[in-house]
This record gives C-alpha cells, structure tokens and sequence, in this order.
C-alpha cells in the first residue's frame, strides 16, 4: 500500500517562510477539507489579499477516476506550443476528466551532455513570455479540474514548467535543471545598469512561472544563477531556503553552476510531492488503486507533432527548389514558377504550424516576410515575361523595358 | 514645463532635454497607514537634519512642523506633523484641501523647516506669500497660489467604498511595447469616458509591457495624474518592465498576477544608460510618482540604478503597509542588493504593501477591490485595446511588403511600373498617417521605412513623370 493522502499531506512541507497560509495543496484539501473550507470563509473577512487560484483538490468521493494525460514532450517552443493545448482544452471541455495529469519530458541535452553528441536544433527555444501565457492558458482555461504535474525529465526551458504547478510529482530518472538559460537570455550587455536591467527583467519574468506554482523564489534564483548557492533548514515541518550555504543541507555550493534537482533532491526537501515512474504510481500516490485513462489527448498531440515534423521535413527539399528548381531544362518561366510553387507551399505550412516557422527561423533564416517577398517578386518577374512576350509577338516598336530583377528561381531567359 | 527627451528605455534614440513636470494632484494617506508610520519611522530621542539649503533643524519625530519647500519652481509651506526623516526627505502630516494627507519631501527640495509650537495638524499649504487657498488649480503650475493635493492614503481609504454612482469597472488592457502597443492615447481616452460617466469611476488597466520609448511614458505621466484626479485608477499586472512600471507606479492600487513582475526601469539609449543631470531627473521623477501614490520613492529608484540597494523591515505587529523600507541590506527582508537591479515578484510585491493584492482573474480581483461582482460598464476600453492593436499587428504585416514593392512593380511598361509605385507610396503615407507608431518601430527593426516627407516628394516625382509620358504620348500622337 502506497503513501495515505493524511501520511503525505502531513509530511509535505514546501516554500520558504514565505508560505501563504491560505494556499492548500491537494492533499491537505482532501485531508482537511471541512477545516479547510471554514478557514476560507473567514479568511475571506480578513485583510488578506491573496486569493487562492489553485485548481481544485483530487477528488475524495469518486472511486475510479478518469484521468487525463496531457503530454508536454520534446522541443519547447515547437512540439511544446500554446497551438496544440488550445485544440487540447477542447478536447477536455469534451472529455470531462476528474484529474488532468501534465505528463513533461523535454530536455535540452541528455545525461552524457559532455559527450556532445546531442541535436541542437532540437534544443528549446527562448521564448520565455510566450511559455508564461501558455502556462496562464492552460491553468485558467483549466481551472476547474485538478491538475498534476508530471516531470519524466526537465532540463533547459521546461524547467519552468516543470515548476509552475503547486502539485508536481517526479520520475525517478527526472532532472529539473537548466534555468541558466533564463538568466544567459540577459547577457550581451556592457553598461553594468542596462545589463542589471536587462538580468533583473527576465529573470523577474521567469520567477514568475515559480509564482504560479507557489514555490520558493531562492529556488529559481539559485537555478538561474550559476553564482548563487543553495542551501536548506528545516523550520518544524516548513523548509526555508536560503541562497548560502549556511543550511542544514546544502544543495548546491558550487558557485560556478546551477543545482541540477533530481528527484531524490527534490522529494527530499518538499519541492516535489513524491516520485512515480508511471501514471499508475502517480494515481496510486493521490489514493487510487483504480482509474481510467482518457488518452484522445496523447492522441491529439502525437498527430500534431507527427503532422508538423513531417512537413518540416518537406520544407528541406522544398527550399531547395525555391533556390535552384530542378526540372525545368533552363526554362526561366518555369524555373520561376516552381520556386514560387514551392515558396507558396513552405509558407502555407508555416501558417498551419507556428513551429515551422520557429524552425526555419532560426536554422535557415527564412522568415515569412522574405517568403511572402520572394513571392510577390517571382509574381512580378513572371508578369514581366508574358508582357515581354506580348511585346515581341507585337513586333517591333511594342513593349516598354524589360528589367531584370531579383526574385525566386534562375535559368536562363528565352 | 520641459518636457523629457526622447530616449527611450528599451530602444535608442535621441538624447534626453531636461526634466520637469507639471505639478501634480496629491491624495492624502490612510489616517492609519499615517499612524502606523509614524510608530515605525526612525525615530530618535533627538533628530537633526541638515538640508542642501545650508539650513538645519532640530527636533524630533512627531513634532509639528513648518516646511518651507520648492516644488514646480513654486515655493510652498506645509506645517504638519513630522511623521519621518532620514538621510533623504522627510515626511509631513498636513491638511491639505480639506483632508489629511501625508506629503514627502526631499531634501533638495526643502528650503527651511522649523518647529511650530502647535501640536495640531495646521492648514494648507500656501505659496511663500502666505496666501493660503484651499482650492486646487485646474492641474499644473500656471501661476498664481499653488495647493498640494490630497496624497494617496486617505483617498484610497475612501476608495474602497464604492461611489454612489458605481456600475462597474471601466478596464482596459494595455500591451505591447510602450509607443507601440501601450500607447497614451488609448489611456487618456479611457480616462475621457470615466468622465463622461462622471467623477469616482474604477478604471482598471491591466499591463502587460516590457517598457519602450521615454517619451510616449511622459505623455502618460500628467495623463494618469489628471485622470486620478477624479477617478481611482488601478493597475494589474502581468508584466510592468521599465516605462510599463513608471506607469504602474502612478496608479492609486497596484495588484498582481501571480506570474506578475514590475521593475527595471533603467533608462537608456542606445546601450548606455543615462547618467549625470539627467540620471538625477529621472530618479527624482520616479520617486516623486512613487511618494504621490503611497509608496516608498527608494522602490522607484531602486529600479533604476544598480547601485542601490533596498532592504525593509516589519515593526512588531504591523502588517505589509507598514513596511519601512532602508536603503541597505540591513533590513530583514532584502530586496535587492547593490549589485542588482529591483524587479519584484508577486509574492515580494505583497509582503512589503508595493501590492496591494495578488489576483489571476477579473472575479478575484473584484473581491481584492471590494466590489460587489466584476462587472464592466461597457467594452469601450477592450474595444480600444481589440481596434488599436488590430491596426498595429495589420500595419506590421502589410508595410514591410509594401516598402518591399516600392519600385519593382508594375510590369516591364514604365506607366505600368510608376502607377503601381504611386499606389503603394499612397499606401506607405496612409499608414504614416494612421500608425506612426508602425512605421518608426518597423524603421527601427531595419525594414527600411521611407521617411514620410522623402515618401511625399518621391509621389510628386512620380506624378510628374507619369504626367510628362502622358503628354508625350498625346504629342506623338497629334504628330501622327
């Protein structure tokens, strides 16, 4: 038998001495939910000015719930994009879970990261506001279902996911690691004031995401700074953390990297409610021995990961026809009207997939502005071959000039 | 009145004139904010203060006081009672228009202070003259007596029943850079349908901005203030980042979204920041928009310059308003160190009375503001929000393809080519005219917008030209 909800809501303690008393976690909600319940009504009478936003406690009267597993897995900022979680928040509207479990796997390297074998096209991308609002989506759009976050493994930016939801279990395998990324997103500046600005911003910008889930702001400035160490006391049952070494537990004194928390570490000082390889254990953590799985939102996010990977794909060959078209015997016409075709093409996908466009972007440096340019001038070159041609077939004396231009394809003119 | 110059915090331009500003509406304490303070200001069995002015004084705290002070080159005397006095300013408790208000000075500003034998609050504050009105000018220093207006507290203590007129909220979002996508326009034009309601309304703007150009948040400065005048005005914020947190510090209430961070308020041009006289305006602004609003003017200037640093304490008993802020790390709680800059989270925001409440959706921000429900009056300021932001994002798209086709259409035909360049020069000046702000964050991004006058010659050249070919046609055709 697995940890009782009273066991593990007793012994979770988390936050610095800054905890909000009138923020309940899930299982001090289902262990104390009459007291709870009081306590809210006369905390409302009281000067107190937070509100509680958490999403609802698991429930206590339902026996087999249905679960809902919403995957974030692979590249942040492609495969992990606001996009696909609005069609998912439909489909939950539709499926009517009772616990919605975010299922987080997305790493920027792996275990051997010295090896440096791993893609970094693959690795996140720096879009820190764009991850807030889609947090933010998805814990309003959601809010009426209890949520679970599930880390399998969190390493660069979706770390900060990782730590956005107050109820957040581990894999045992899982790191939380590589917020520098945060902090790198500042740097580049000389003037010692605008390079504070510019770190105090976006790092502000990133504690945020650990406001959301409740948890300690020493956290993610120890993760985000490499030069800050870390350290922890236990206060009763509450655990104060302090950016020293001056705790009982010193989690990280190295002043030239960040703490990388495994889910031992984690566990261990209450940052994480407890550690489940699967979504059986993690059910089983929470009081049920039994629970159905709805997985139209695996589903669905399979196919969109699937469906733009595969078009990505497309693109490659796709670009190349736009530079040097293939199969037009030295047509100019023709040349200039395959790369158009093709240029159409890459940017209708970029349209349907934002994540397209995110990867040509950065790998290519093909924007939909210099598509949608190169269109209009490949237009404007064909436009002037048929007036030129109306012209010759006119015979001499018709036609005005016939400037070359730049644009899309190549080939020798007729 | 100089205005602030053109740099802007985030993106480069031109140099800064000088600082001023118009005098502003001040809003009295919470009589208990006032009391509170007053049990935890430094207080010494004897304080002595030494002002720029080469003038002393001797007393100490809780003693009334009359203070002889420059503000908007106008001299003016408060008599009250000395509430605080540190290394920087003092703070006075006074009537002023009728109510009283706690007012903070800064110690460059004090020209004299000395101790009155009253221990009772004195009346207002007057020109050197002596003439003493309790009727405030319509805004700004234009002359004449000059009053100090209410200061935050009291008004706020007010504020939080509702007017008898109350419908609902008025609430606009603002987002997007400050110039572009959080411009003046849209506030002060919320500002003119509160009034259209009539006095007392609850304009609720939510921010969401990483700051922009200095000179669109001077054009909200005197905006907000002279909205404040007659309606309470709350700030929301998701994310308040350099010229969006100087907007936020002028707001009578300042809640947070959880995710939410304000600070950062360096300004620079360029890549450097601002240093000298114009270092010192800015931070003298800041604090003094921070002071009118209730809060600690070392929060402002703790976000400009890295080298101070920002540190409170709780007296026994007190709660977050009683915060009293030093400007080290030797208080309890340390904000920032003189090695960073302050930008502050929700949960930081809350404990020290910087915020006055934590909220994440419009009904529990309503509960923070004491109101029944969250209704909103009407959508006029969503609407303004939805229009201006809808015309932003189209301009975005539609100038670089237009300033792309400026001489490469219009066919091989040179009447063809020149009619096509006057149509998208006509389109290039209409959108100078309705989104100025596109064009010059467009040229900014080195999408090579043509200037608007250079754009206006180019059509007079093409007309002519157009009208010459035309001519010529006519002429070769009568010679036929």
């Amino acid at each position: 038998m697995g940890r009782s909800v009273h066991e593990t809501g007793e012994r979770r303690s988390r936050g610095s001495d800054r905890t909000n008393p009138r923020r309940s976690t899930m299982k001090f909600a289902r262990a104390f939910m009459p007291i709870a319940i009081a306590a809210a009504l006369a905390g409302s009478f009281v000067t107190s000015s937070v509100l509680a936003t958490d999403t609802p406690s698991v429930p206590t009267t339902i026996a087999v719930p249905k679960v809902y597993v919403i995957p974030m897995e692979g590249q942040m900022g492609t495969d992990i994009d606001k996009s696909i979680y609005e069609d998912i928040v439909k489909d939950v509207a539709k499926a009517k879970p009772d616990i919605i479990v975010y299922r987080l796997k997305s790493a920027d390297f792996d275990d051997n990261y010295y090896m440096n074998t791993d893609d970094k096209r693959e690795a996140g991308i720096s879009k820190l506001t764009d991850y807030r609002d889609m947090v933010k989506y998805l814990r309003t759009e959601l809010r009426s279902y209890p949520q679970i976050m599930w880390v399998n493994d969190a390493v660069g930016w979706s770390a900060l996911l990782a730590l956005a939801w107050p109820d957040m279990y581990m894999s045992s395998k899982a790191r939380l690691f590589g917020l520098v990324k945060v902090s790198q997103t500042a740097l580049g500046w000389d003037d010692p004031d605008v390079a504070a600005k510019m770190m105090a911003a976006w790092t502000g910008i990133g504690k945020g995401f650990l406001e959301m889930g409740g948890y300690p702001l020493e956290i993610g400035d120890a993760l985000m700074f490499p030069k800050k160490t870390l350290s922890a006391r236990w206060e009763g049952r509450k655990v104060k953390w302090t950016l020293d070494n001056e705790g009982t537990w010193i989690v990280d004194d190295n002043p030239e990297r960040t703490p990388l928390l495994n889910a031992q570490i984690a566990d261990d000082s209450g940052i994480s409610d407890g550690t489940a390889d699967s979504v059986d254990d993690l059910l089983f953590m929470l009081g049920f021995r039994e629970f159905t799985k709805i997985d139209s939102g695996e589903k669905l996010f399979k196919s969109y990961v699937d469906d733009w990977r595969r078009d990505f794909a497309k693109c490659e060959d796709l670009l190349r026809q736009v530079t040097d078209p293939t199969g037009t015997s030295g047509d100019a016409e023709k040349a200039i009207g395959k790369a158009k075709r093709a240029a159409e093409d890459i940017l209708a996908m970029m349209k349907r997939y934002p994540a397209i466009e995110t990867r040509l972007q950065r790998e290519r440096g093909v924007s939909r502005l210099a598509l949608e340019n190169g269109i209009a001038a490949a237009k404007e070159q064909l436009r002037r071959i048929k007036e030129a041609e109306r012209a010759k077939g006119r015979g001499p004396g018709g036609g005005g000039n016939a400037p070359g231009g730049s644009g899309l394809g190549g080939g020798k003119s007729k | 009145m100089n205005k602030l110059g053109s740099q802007d915090c985030d993106i480069p331009a031109g140099a800064r004139s000088g600082a001023g500003r118009s005098s502003l509406v001040r809003r009295p304490f919470a009589i208990l904010a006032a009391a509170t303070l007053l049990l935890t200001s430094v207080a010494l069995a004897e304080t002595r203060l030494s002002f720029k002015s080469g003038q002393s004084w001797r007393g100490e705290i809780a003693d009334t006081v009359s203070v002889v002070y420059v503000e908007g080159g106008k001299e003016l005397t408060l008599e009250g009672k000395l509430l605080r006095a540190d290394k920087t300013m003092v703070v006075v408790e006074g009537i002023m228009l009728g109510k009283i208000a706690k007012k903070t000075i800064f110690f460059g500003d004090v020209k004299s202070m000395t101790t009155t034998t009253s221990s009772a609050p004195a009346p207002v504050a007057s020109t050197s003259g002596g003439t003493s009105t309790t009727t405030p000018p319509p805004g700004g220093t234009s002359g004449g007596t000059t009053t100090a207006a209410p200061s935050g507290a009291a008004q706020s203590a007010e504020h939080k029943t509702l007017p008898a007129n109350y419908q609902g909220v008025l609430f606009l979002p603002i987002e997007g850079m400050v110039g572009t996508g959080t411009r003046e326009d849209e506030i002060k034009k919320i500002g003119q349908e509160a009034d259209r309601l009539g006095p007392g309304q609850i304009i609720v703007i939510e921010i969401t901005s990483p700051g922009g150009m200095v000179i669109e948040a001077d054009q909200i400065h005197p905006t907000i203030m002279d909205i404040r005048k007659r309606h309470r005005v709350i700030a929301w914020i998701k994310e308040a980042i350099s010229a969006a947190a100087f907007t936020a510090l002028h707001c009578d209430e300042i809640y947070f979204m959880k995710e939410g961070a304000m600070g950062s308020m360096t300004m620079f041009a360029g890549t450097t920041a601002i240093q000298g006289a114009e270092l010192d305006a800015w931070l003298k602004l800041a604090g003094e928009v921070a002071a009118e609003s209730g809060r600690d003017p070392q929060i402002a200037r703790c976000m400009i310059k890295k080298s101070f640093a920002l540190s409170y304490d709780i007296p026994e008993g007190g709660g977050p308003k009683d915060a009293v802020f030093r400007p080290d790390t030797k208080g309890k709680v340390v904000l920032d160190t003189p090695d960073t800059m302050l930008t502050i989270n929700s949960s930081q925001a809350l404990a020290c009375g910087i915020s006055d409440g934590t909220a994440d959706t419009p009904e529990e921000l309503a509960k923070l503001l004491n109101l029944p429900e969250w209704k909103e009056v009407n959508d006029v300021g969503r609407r303004l929000h939805k229009d201006w932001h809808r015309t932003l994002d189209t301009g975005m798209e539609e100038i670089p393809k237009l300033v792309f086709r400026l001489g490469r259409t219009g066919g091989i035909d040179r009447v063809g080519q020149i009619g096509a360049d006057i149509q998208t020069c006509e389109k290039l000046l209409a959108w100078w005219a309705k989104c100025t702000e596109c064009m010059i964050e467009l040229s900014q991004k080195g999408i090579g917008v043509p200037p608007e006058e250079s754009l206006k010659e180019r059509l007079i050249q093409l007309r002519d030209e157009l009208a010459a070919i035309k001519k010529q046609e006519r002429d070769n055709k009568a010679g036929n």
